[in-house]
């Protein structure tokens, strides 16, 4: 199955390169260079995964990881940073990541982490389906 | 802490800030160049499996790395200036050189904060004798005071001019609600390095901005101590 990606990170030029490459290997990849921008962008459109830039202007990639688990918290973020520290790892894992790669990525790697992503989203949204039709047959038992 | 141990603290708070920032953009640059080599070798995969070779995609990519290889040199060349900043204690500089070069460090940060930096250099060159180094951050704790109360609009202009006795350089683009009380406050905190520049901090609330007066001679060894 195809994954669905989106990317944000203020630098441009490393946002398209790594996009180019990702569909090169056949995923599906959105980008935005702001964290309020992908903000948008998740209110209507479905991700497997969100891989977010931890140092952005204006609204950073923690704020933003927070944000997004509010609006969809069966989305699966990867925090990318140019220092991972054990402090920032933990507090990013706390915060609901689901994973923390330093730059520069290796490319196999980011994508596997993907597609591992991908699969967690999936029991996710089955988990979140299967409730929602015990309460309804719950509703409507008679 | 005594106000010189102060300074020193301050100093090396400054050096550990502007080096961090230089290697995150370095990170940048090299992850940018890192996927650009992935880049063309995926290229070049698919042209070795049989497809065609999309030349002008390869010549982008080459144009990216050449790009990035000269952003890099910038801000090395910017680390190596800003790093013998330190090498004496008293220096002849023109201050235009100086305003330059800590505006050339501290857009990263602004730019974090959504903030743009404009330099605007005197015609021509501004000589002062001084302590590069604490010029340097103090410089830094003008602007960063700058951003935090900066209009709506987000665009801090710095000034170098040169006045009859005195270098001088203005900063604009400020608010005037809060700006004269946090000055006070701000030329509170730095009173010792203030005093160790034998330099001045102003408001000019109705230009929307701050002053800083540098003699064009310290009385000292820039160490505080003075001269013989």
């Amino acid at each position: 199955m195809t994954e669905k990606v989106l990317l944000v990170d203020d630098e441009k030029d490393f946002l398209e390169t790594l996009a180019d490459r990702m569909r090169n290997r056949g995923m599906t990849v959105d980008t935005s260079t702001s964290a309020i921008e992908a903000l948008k962008r998740i209110d209507t459109e479905s991700y497997d995964a969100i891989i977010l830039d931890l140092m952005m202007p204006g609204m950073d990639g923690l704020e933003a990881l927070k944000l997004v688990k509010e609006r969809r918290p069966e989305l699966q973020v990867i925090l990318l940073t140019g220092f991972g520290t054990l402090e920032k790892g933990i507090e990013a894992m706390k915060l609901g990541a689901t994973d923390f790669v330093e730059k520069p990525a290796d490319l196999e790697t980011l994508t596997q982490k993907i597609k591992n992503a991908q699969a967690k989203k999936m029991i996710l949204v089955e988990k979140q389906t299967e409730a929602k039709i015990r309460r309804i047959m719950k509703e409507k038992a008679w | 802490m005594n106000p010189l141990e102060k300074t020193e603290v301050d100093g090396l708070r400054f050096f550990g800030l502007i080096s961090a920032s230089i290697s995150h953009e370095i990170k940048n640059v090299l992850a940018i160049i890192s996927e650009s080599a992935g880049l063309m070798e995926d290229l070049l995969l698919l042209a070795q499996k049989g497809g065609r070779l999309d030349l002008e995609k390869f010549q982008a990519v080459c144009q990216k790395v050449r790009r990035q290889t000269q952003r890099a040199d910038e801000i090395i060349r910017n680390m190596n200036r800003f790093s013998h900043s330190v090498d004496q204690d008293v220096q002849r500089i023109d201050l235009n050189e100086l305003v330059f070069l800590v505006k050339a460090l501290s857009d990263r940060l602004a730019a974090m904060r959504e903030i743009s930096l404009e330099e605007t250099r005197a015609g021509d060159a501004v000589w002062v004798t001084t302590n590069p180094f604490l010029l340097a951050r103090q410089l830094w704790s003008c602007i960063d005071f700058a951003m935090s109360v900066a209009t709506p609009e987000k665009k801090v202009q710095l000034l170098a001019a040169d006045e009859p006795s005195h270098g001088c350089v203005m900063l604009r683009g400020l608010s005037h609600e809060d700006m004269p009380a946090r000055l006070d406050a701000l030329i509170g905190r730095e009173a010792s390095q203030l005093n160790l520049l034998g330099a001045t901090l102003l408001a000019e609330a109705d230009q929307g901005g701050i002053r800083l007066l540098i003699p064009k001679d310290l009385p000292h060894d820039g160490t505080g101590e003075k001269r013989r």
